[in-house]
């Protein structure tokens, strides 16, 4: 406590016994011994009330904690009644230290989410840069060298190939605004814009997909989770599953998603496994409804 | 557990006032010490120090 007295000291601290058994200097004047005083507050603790013994008053405060207090010879008498109020007073401290110490925990703990949170906002848009930069950025150069060329000297041929590449990089820019979010997922929902991406998935990599998503509309929040689920789903099996075909539905319950797949080889998956391909750790990490 | 222990005669006088009021005063600066933003450990020992400051016990332990 800030200003007490010089001859007010904390003498020792352990974390076993009551009191320590590395005696401080100032138990030399009658400390009970351990075993005494243990079982002095034991007692109060277990009445639940302030008790006087041997010159110690024990003071229990609540299953983990008690006081001990030596009274002064021939001092003014301390009350059981005053000593109770002491002990609710400490108690409700106690009480407002763990909920602090569970604030600073939650605290921490929100902090490292808005870290990873922040780090894949980074991760994203690296990616969309990435994108941008080595498709769209790279097919308008060339188009523009292209059109330099048709005005120098104009040729159909040419000029056909460069509408194919224009439309081809307008491909590209739909499929990452659909990456980045697909505008179907709010007009119509997770349904619709999971077989939008399915049938992008087939255009692209020849992917026969079928996914049935067995749920009522949910929040845009949960909306875009599931969704994300989904593509993170199916990316994976045309990444690593080198499969041809993939089937899946999502629903509400313990296994709420479930994926198959048929190999590309063409042989039969004999034996469905829960989300296919690589996207285990993803499920774990994004539970589904 | 913390020890504390207090030299009566270092400690000056003690203000004169009805023994009552004296402990509702110790109440109420017990309850102000421990309101703040503290460890269960500063909570114990500013409660003991509270406590041996204000009233005659000359020795506390928590």
């Amino acid at each position: 406590m800030a200003g007490a007295p010089d001859a007010i000291a904390t003498a020792a601290s352990t974390q076993e016994g009551f009191p320590s058994r590395e005696a401080p200097r100032e138990r030399s004047g009658g400390v009970p011994d351990d075993a005494a005083l243990n079982e002095h507050v034991r007692r109060a603790i277990a009445t639940g009330q302030p008790e006087l013994r041997d010159g110690w008053w024990a003071l229990p405060v609540d299953r983990r904690a008690a006081l001990a207090f030596r009274p002064v010879d021939g001092g003014d008498p301390v009350g059981p009644e005053f000593l109770r109020t002491v002990a609710v007073l400490i108690a409700s401290g106690l009480g407002r230290a763990a909920l602090h110490a569970r604030l600073a925990q939650k605290e921490r703990q929100r902090a490292r989410l808005i870290g990873a949170l922040l780090t894949a906002q980074e991760e994203e848009r690296g990616r969309i840069s990435r994108d941008l930069h080595d498709q769209i950025g790279q097919a308008l150069t060339g188009l523009l060298l292209g059109l330099d060329a048709a005005i120098e000297q104009p040729d159909r041929v040419e000029l056909a190939r460069l509408k194919e590449l224009t439309s081809a990089t307008l491909g590209d820019v739909r499929r990452i605004a659909l990456d980045l979010r697909p505008s179907v997922l709010d007009a119509l929902g997770l349904d619709a814009a999971v077989r939008r991406f399915a049938r992008e998935l087939h255009e692209r990599h020849g992917l026969e997909t079928q996914v049935a998503i067995h749920l009522p509309r949910l929040s845009s929040v949960e909306e875009t989770v599931l969704y994300r689920v989904c593509q993170e789903a199916l990316t994976n099996v045309v990444r690593h599953a080198r499969a041809s075909s993939v089937s899946g539905f999502v629903t509400r319950g313990p296994r709420a998603s479930r994926w198959s797949r048929r190999p590309a080889t063409g042989r039969s998956s004999s034996s469905s496994r829960t989300t296919g391909g690589g996207s285990t750790p993803r499920r774990s990490r994004r539970r589904t409804r | 557990m913390i020890h504390i222990q207090v030299d009566r005669a270092a400690r000056g006088a003690v203000e004169a006032a009805d023994p009552r009021t004296h402990q509702l005063a110790t109440l109420r600066l017990l309850g102000d010490e421990i309101a703040r933003p503290l460890d269960e450990q500063q909570v114990l020992e500013r409660a003991l120090t509270c406590l041996l400051e204000r009233e005659p016990f000359e020795a506390g332990i928590a």
